[in-house]
């Protein structure tokens, strides 16, 4: 039994390098890179955007003098899955840990413009989870914060207390766009209407808003999308897809530079198909396993002293040609 | 001799009790004749209609323990346990009239959601339950809302 997960973890990271070499040309990332990034843990990410192209790098010492450099566009973080009102191992203070993700962001020597969160903000769709959450992040220093749910944000109600505190404003069920200084972000919402037996779903009145959303953009328009469940295929047996995800990417195909951002996972996973970056963040509260390491993709426990390495251990240098995608993490401890 | 080929061949007994529901039938009588001769005799001498519904709901919780061990509306229990993200079993067959209790043991929120919407939980956090008894013949298949990987079917006959 042992030996049979083994495989099938194997077969995923052979899958998802192989992936990555047949673009060798493109992001100049090699196996050993992918399985770096793969075994990458941290609590918060730096998004850089300059010259349209997108870097993340993890809240850490390392990234504040990066971030200090000069640099063209602007910053912004992105946190995830913070599931406040979840007391379980290996997490049992998930307030404590979202504290720190921010003291991270509050660190930095230029403050990020906004701050994403990815959705999960709470465990149970609690009103004093959801306060709990807006009144923590009040203390970023961050102009704003732009969320979109999770499928623990919408459980008994449809998701109406979500939007009614966090997607005024929004189409649907919370969906929307913006533009900030040339780049046009779209927040989508892939948690809602399940079908069973399925995967993510974002639905066709959803797909319908965001053709029309981007049918005006020019093709040199940076676009960044950014939902909770993975916009690609991670690892369907758990449900870590969306399955009519390749419909919204279809719309997007034209443009020269697309960054996907979600959580769900609770850990990085990167790919680079075409122009297409996807990314998966770090959650905030506790860590899950790799695809098909474990009987469930349910809450990873570690003892507790391992808890914030496990979040920030591994280190992973990223670097792209004449495009630097520089991706650096540190653990949530500060080493 | 007769008495033991009657036991081996015979066709199954209606409760796994035989001699219990034999026993409660004529305890059963015995009641429902006891409560009978009270009731008349008060209807003539009291003839109150609150009395005399207060007397048949008394007779309705007597009699319902007997009724169920002798097997004729007998309703059954059963629980389906939430583990590692699985309904377990997946594929449940019960007869007409039983209660599945749905039971999470998993560290997240989980929900038991029909798929032609017929009965559907809250979200269910740890060890929290819920219930649905079947009335009907038929195939029930459900998910869970939150994790629609999760599937499974209530088949009652």
């Amino acid at each position: 039994m042992k030996n049979d997960k083994r495989k099938i973890e194997v077969r995923f990271l052979e899958a998802g390098a192989g992936h990555i070499e047949r673009n060798l040309e493109n992001d100049g990332v090699d196996r050993r890179g992918f399985l770096k990034c793969m075994a990458w843990a941290g609590t918060g990410m730096l998004w850089t955007v300059s010259g349209g192209v997108l870097a993340s790098k993890i809240l850490s010492p390392v990234t504040a003098v990066a971030a200090d450099s000069p640099m063209r566009g602007f910053s912004f973080v992105q946190i995830s899955d913070s599931h406040i009102g979840f007391n379980k191992p290996a997490n049992p203070d998930v307030i404590g840990t979202l504290k720190e993700a921010i003291a991270r962001i509050n660190a930095l020597p230029a403050a990020p413009d906004f701050i994403l969160h990815t959705g999960d903000l709470s465990h149970l769709s609690e009103a004093e989870e959801f306060d709990a959450l807006e009144q923590l992040l009040k203390s970023t220093k961050a102009g704003r914060i732009f969320y979109v749910p999770g499928e623990h944000d919408v459980l008994n109600d449809n998701g109406k207390q979500y939007r009614d505190r966090f997607g005024r404003g929004s189409q649907g069920d919370g969906w929307y766009s913006f533009d900030h200084k040339g780049v046009h972000f779209i927040g989508l919402v892939n948690v809602m209407n399940l079908k069973p037996g399925g995967l993510g779903y974002l639905g066709y009145d959803q797909l319908e808003w965001l053709e029309d959303d981007v049918a005006h953009l020019s093709d040199s328009t940076p676009i960044v999308v950014f939902a909770h469940v993975p916009l690609w295929t991670v690892y369907p047996d758990w449900g870590w897809g969306t399955d009519d995800a390749g419909q919204a990417l279809s719309y997007l195909k034209r443009f020269g530079s697309v960054t996907v951002l979600n959580g769900h996972i609770h850990q990085v996973q990167q790919k680079i198909e075409g122009n297409v970056s996807f990314h998966t963040a770090m959650s905030t509260a506790f860590p899950q396993p790799r695809p098909g390491t474990a009987p469930s993709p349910g809450p990873m426990k570690v003892p507790a002293d391992k808890l914030r390495s496990v979040l920030g251990l591994t280190s992973v240098n990223y670097v792209q040609g004449e495009n630097a995608l520089a991706i650096v993490d540190s653990t949530l401890a500060g080493s | 001799m007769t008495m033991n080929v009657k036991i081996e061949m015979g066709p199954p007994q209606n409760s796994i009790y035989p001699i219990a529901a034999d026993a409660s039938r004529l305890h059963s009588s015995w009641i429902f004749n006891k409560i009978r001769a009270d009731l008349r005799s008060r209807l003539q001498s009291c003839g109150s209609l609150k009395t005399l519904l207060g007397k048949l709901a008394a007779v309705a919780v007597l009699f319902l323990p007997f009724s169920s061990l002798a097997g004729d509306t007998m309703t059954n229990s059963v629980q389906v346990t939430i583990d590692n993200f699985n309904f377990t079993p997946p594929a449940l067959t019960v007869p007409v009239g039983t209660k599945v209790t749905w039971v999470n043991q998993d560290d997240v929120p989980h929900t038991v959601t029909s798929d032609d919407k017929l009965f559907g939980s809250r979200a269910l956090d740890t060890d929290d339950k819920f219930s649905f008894t079947f009335q009907a013949p038929g195939t029930y298949p459900y998910y869970c809302s939150v994790h629609p990987k999760m599937t499974g079917k209530i088949i009652v006959k």
